[in-house]
């Protein structure tokens, strides 16, 4: 279970609180869709959950415990743009590596070609370097994913294929995903439930 | 009436390989597209599909090592780089696709006389400036702010009144609900339907096909630097049975339909 509890999150002591005493869980294997307007603070319960940020009040739990400062981070983090998270002058298969060796069962569920490997971010399409940072993000330790708009920028095929093969993967090893979204109708599509903002 | 008439437009990037190797590589590909006045119309694909390059190519925006055949013309007058730096921001605006475009130290009413005085309209006052905001649902106290701290839903309208204060012909608006929420998105889709109601011409890119679907009156579909489609919006619905093919599977695809990627042509 990924969970908070109370959690409440301000960037500097005199700004307003964005997230205010925000309690929520996510199971193994479940999806749980958070949607709101702009400017609701979506984005960072995302990173609060993966621990970019530290919450001002109230704990994120990982199966009941504190994850450990260093290591691999169990709740892994999919943002809007894949390019920003990347290194641009490594190849698309050693960022993929840095995480971990992909089975090709996996490659090829996400619909990852060998041939990607050796090329450079800017060589693929923004919906083929999302579906990497998503083969790098499902390394075995990764629990919970944190999917923010991660198909925004797609055009509606390129995004239908990537949540089907992630839901996919996800369902067969029990990794739970926060998806937050606009989208209503794409919520209502990949989501077991529903959390506003 | 045509305004806007693009004829078989080419893109490619020169790069050198080496000294004396050189290639060039094709981003868009015979485009086609006329635009009519009262119209508008939707450019649609995914990224990287050649859609910010079209409006670039369009307002005479492109790198220098950009190499462009085929012809753009405007009233029938070819566009060549003297013709559209006279009518840029002028008789041709763009709304820009992020807050970015704005400049950071100045007030949003300094910006907006800016754009009044580009366009060439004398004695612009600050109730003209007042009026143009709002226009879009913005009140006085916009003028004295500066950009970083309007939310993106204010940062569009502004940029749409900024585009719109001095009453171009043609309107286009690259990405203008990029990051919205949908009722924000919504309106500003209403304003750009707006402008091509009292007769200006209006391209709108996007990537949101529901919504272009909503307002334009055409979607064109572009794939990788290619037009594949130029449909009438009012086919897109149901399953989509009078699109063409790639056309129907993305309308398919959508979350609200089938999300299915086995409609795939």
């Amino acid at each position: 279970m990924l969970e908070a509890r109370g959690i409440s999150f301000r960037y500097g002591p005199r700004d307003p609180l964005i997230v205010r005493d925000l309690d929520l869980a996510i199971g193994p294997g479940e999806v749980v869709g958070l949607s709101g307007p702009s400017g609701r603070g979506k984005s960072t319960i995302g990173r609060l959950l993966a621990r970019h940020l530290r919450p001002t009040a109230g704990v994120v739990t990982v199966d009941g415990a504190s994850p450990p400062a260093r290591g691999f981070n169990p709740v892994q983090m999919l943002s809007q743009s894949p390019v920003f998270a990347v290194n641009p002058r490594w190849t698309v298969g050693r960022i993929v590596d840095e995480a971990w060796t992909p089975d090709a069962d996996t490659a090829q569920a996400l619909g990852v070609r060998p041939a990607w490997l050796a090329r450079y971010p800017h060589e693929l399409s923004g919906g083929e370097m999302q579906r990497i940072t998503i083969l790098r993000a499902l390394a075995p330790d990764t629990h919970y994913l944190v999917a923010d708009e991660i198909t925004s920028m797609l055009d509606p095929l390129a995004q239908a294929e990537i949540w089907q093969a992630l839901l996919a993967v996800a369902a067969q090893r029990a990794i739970g995903i926060l998806a937050i979204s606009h989208d209503a109708h794409l919520l209502a599509r990949v989501a077991n439930r529903l959390v506003t903002v | 009436m045509t305004l806007l008439s693009v004829d078989r437009l080419t893109v490619a990037f020169r790069r050198y390989r080496g000294l004396i190797d050189r290639v060039d590589i094709d981003c868009l590909v015979d485009l086609s597209l006329d635009v009519e006045r009262g119209e508008m119309v939707a450019l649609f694909g995914a990224s990287g599909a050649g859609k910010s390059l079209f409006a670039h190519a369009v307002l005479g925006l492109l790198p220098p090592n950009a190499v462009v055949a085929g012809s753009i013309r405007f009233e029938g007058e070819r566009l060549d780089v003297a013709r559209i730096a006279a009518l840029r921001g002028r008789r041709i605006a763009l709304v820009p696709q992020s807050l970015s475009h704005l400049d950071p130290l100045a007030t949003i009413g300094k910006q907006i006389g800016w754009a009044a005085k580009r366009a060439g309209r004398r004695g612009f006052t600050r109730s003209d400036a007042v009026a143009a905001l709002d226009r879009f649902g913005l009140d006085v106290s916009v003028l004295a702010s500066y950009p970083h701290t309007l939310s993106g839903g204010m940062a569009r309208r502004v940029m749409l009144t900024i585009a719109s204060v001095g009453d171009p012909d043609l309107i286009i608006a690259d990405e203008p609900t990029n990051g919205l929420d949908p009722d924000n998105a919504l309106r500003v889709f209403g304003f750009l339907r707006g402008f091509a109601d009292e007769g200006k011409a209006v391209v709108v890119i996007s990537h949101d096909l529901a919504a272009a679907v909503a307002s334009a009156d055409r979607v064109a579909v572009l794939r990788d630097g290619a037009l594949v489609a130029v449909e009438s919006a009012a086919t897109f619905r149901e399953g989509g049975e009078g699109l063409s093919p790639y056309a129907r599977a993305l309308w398919r695809a959508l979350p609200q339909h089938e999300f299915s990627e086995a409609a795939h042509a």
